[in-house]
């Protein structure tokens, strides 16, 4: 059985699941209903984790509801969270504002191009690697230079 | 004199089109030469920040941007010592081709 993203996915909830199921659970449910795409599998796991019911989120997580004994997998078109984005943003906040204005903001959009442009994900990680290497490498400089003054 | 053919006088020489941004500056070269010189990003920002300190540049951000995760680009463009440089660059790389041979 072949399912993408853009499925709607009704499964069957045994009685005892009270809350949110736990990600090994929603593992073996979607075993049970014989689902075995991975990445919806992945994708799932990873928003049952830690972002169940956070509704109000930026991440608008309102794929899963109970009716009655089940509950609904729908919406599936909101993609995972980017967590290349998400980790340069962390990683700009360590960063002198300048650089991270310029060279982190450069990679981010680099990466949107990237994927507008349908480039191939290996190329995307390695131009985006290249600038957070750079963008530390003129960190380096940056403290340096400020210490030294030269 | 500095080689006409470095990250500053490509940066420059862009600029002369306009103002730019690095990531921008550096699609520009790639372009505009058709592949042949390619600028990397260890080379380009700390030139562009060198090039403002020495007066060459003045840099200026945009209005924040929802794909570069809510930051603004910072533009970069000549002032009067940088376009005049700018120029002497390219006529020091134009003087070092060789004359056009003339076929009758």
């Amino acid at each position: 059985m072949r399912i993408g993203l853009r499925d709607k996915v009704v499964v069957p909830v045994p009685r005892d699941v009270w809350c949110f199921p736990r990600a090994f659970q929603v593992a073996q449910l979607l075993a049970r209903a014989g689902i075995r795409s991975r990445a919806l599998r992945r994708t799932l796991q990873f928003y049952a984790r830690d972002q169940a019911f956070h509704r109000g989120s930026p991440l608008r997580v309102e794929f899963v509801r109970f009716t009655g004994d089940t509950f609904s997998m729908f919406d599936l078109l909101q993609p995972p969270p980017d967590r290349t984005a998400i980790l340069l943003r962390v990683l700009a906040r360590g960063l002198p504002p300048r650089i991270a204005e310029e060279e982190i903001g450069d990679a981010l959009e680099f990466r949107e191009r990237g994927l507008a442009a349908g480039l191939p994900l290996w190329e995307l990680r390695l131009g985006v690697a290249a600038k957070v290497f750079w963008a530390l490498v003129h960190t380096l400089g940056h403290f340096l230079k400020s210490v030294t003054g030269r | 004199m500095e080689s006409p053919l470095n990250a500053r006088a490509v940066l420059l020489s862009m600029l002369m089109d306009g103002k730019g941004y690095g990531l921008d500056l550096i699609d520009r070269a790639r372009k505009r030469t058709r592949g042949k010189v390619t600028l990397n990003e260890g080379s380009v920002y700390p030139a562009l920040r060198a090039m403002e300190e020495e007066g060459l540049l003045k840099s200026f951000p945009s209005e924040p941007i929802p794909e570069r995760g809510g930051r603004p680009r910072r533009y970069y463009e000549l002032t009067a010592e940088g376009r005049r440089v700018a120029r002497d660059h390219a006529k020091t790389a134009f003087a070092l081709l060789p004359p056009p041979a003339v076929v009758r």
